[in-house]
């Protein structure tokens, strides 16, 4: 929770209950399938997080019904690989200790600190903040995550947006599956305003290498 | 499932807060449908039960993180959404560009994906609301009627109707400011 918005009048307030709609009031409900993949991808990481307790509302249950011999076959297959796929733990393939660059970097990094670590979790892999303790920027810009691939000169070669790390909430990022981090395996984080440009500011606050990928 | 705010007691947000084993069900319970609908107001149906997961899976995570006494937890769940749809929209877009293959201006969707929470986050506040002082914020504001003319319609003090407005108007107020950061 950080300070990066300006506080509400009540002329915004009010006139923000007058535009309200019909479809601002309706909630839509999530079909069960959504808290069936939090519990299993919260049952996956038990441990360190304590345990989820399930839901109180009536469960589906399957109708019994008469199978041949394929379809149980292709059943079981499907339960076996959703069992697996479960019990896979995340792995961390990768950490990055993010510094600041006093010559180079924005000055509102100068106090931050942040650990990046690359994480894979089946197919998945993500990038996760952590350790972190990252300053708030200033009204109207965001801090973006990017991985960098390098060129032969420590240049930056090519560069992709994992998206935006709130200061004060956890942060997965996912790593698009179309960039390896083993080329990609900087980590960077800048301050980008909201201006409408999707490329990067220049003006980065902590940077580091992923190690051991 | 129900989805009513007034589910969310304060006791939710401190277990929340302190991880217990049932405060993530008890705040989905509360707040699935609002973060749900937040995304599938910007995103669509595949995303946003992905972005949903997401939202309370990372919640969960970092639930030592959130600290009741800056905020409500309907609030914080909502910011962590927008930060999520926001990363999303922008992907699609990168992707969307590259596909397209030329240098496309970006059009802005934080403002627009803000002032959808806003609005979400005020019907969540005026669910909190007592029924009385609901009513009043929905005569006030929807049907244009003086703090007189409610006083008169229910059979109240003007002093009365004054109170529920300024109430009702500092609830909406914190979810705005929770979501807000």
């Amino acid at each position: 929770m950080d300070d990066k918005h300006a506080p509400l009048s009540d002329g915004h307030i009010e006139a923000l209950l007058r535009s309200l709609g019909p479809d601002d009031l309706e909630l839509l409900e999530p079909a069960e399938e959504v808290w069936e993949g939090i519990e299993s991808t919260v049952r996956a990481s038990e441990g360190h997080h304590g345990n989820v307790v399930a839901l109180e509302a009536p469960r589906r249950r399957l109708r019994p019904v008469l199978l041949g011999v394929a379809a149980a076959l292709i059943l079981l297959a499907v339960a076996l690989s959703v069992t697996l796929t479960r019990d896979d733990p995340e792995v961390v393939l990768a950490a990055a200790s993010l510094a600041y660059d006093a010559e180079t970097f924005d000055a509102l990094g100068a106090q931050a600190r942040a650990r990046a670590e690359l994480v894979a979790d089946g197919d998945r892999r993500s990038i996760q903040i952590v350790d972190a303790s990252l300053p708030s920027p200033e009204a109207g810009a965001d801090l973006e995550v990017w991985l960098i691939r390098p060129d032969d000169k420590g240049g930056v070669a090519d560069l992709v947006s994992l998206g935006v790390v709130e200061p004060a909430a956890p942060s997965t990022l996912d790593v698009p599956a179309d960039y390896d981090p083993a080329l990609f395996f900087v980590v960077d984080i800048s301050v980008e305003p909201r201006d409408g440009d999707a490329g990067h500011s220049g003006r980065s606050i902590l940077r580091g290498p992923l190690q051991g990928i | 499932m129900p989805q009513t705010a007034s589910e969310a007691s304060p006791s939710v947000e401190e277990a929340f807060s302190r991880g217990d084993d049932s405060a993530l069900s008890a705040a989905y319970r509360a707040y699935g449908g609002l973060v749900y609908t937040f995304c599938r107001r910007t995103l669509d149906e595949a995303r946003a039960k992905d972005v949903t997961q997401e939202v309370f899976v990372s919640a969960w995570k970092g639930c030592r993180r959130y600290e009741p006494a800056k905020g409500t937890l309907a609030g914080w769940l909502i910011a962590i959404a927008r930060n999520r749809i926001i990363d999303n929209v922008r992907s699609e877009r990168r992707h969307s560009d590259r596909r397209a293959g030329g240098d496309i201006a970006e059009i802005p969707v934080e403002a627009q994906v803000e002032r959808i929470g806003d609005r979400l986050m005020i019907a969540e506040a005026l669910r909190c609301l007592p029924d009385r002082a609901r009513r009043v914020i929905a005569m006030h504001y929807f049907d244009d009627l003086t703090h007189q003319e409610i006083a008169q319609r229910m059979s109240m003090p003007l002093g009365t109707v004054k109170s529920d407005l300024r109430r009702g108007l500092a609830q909406v107020r914190r979810q705005l400011e929770s979501a807000h950061g």
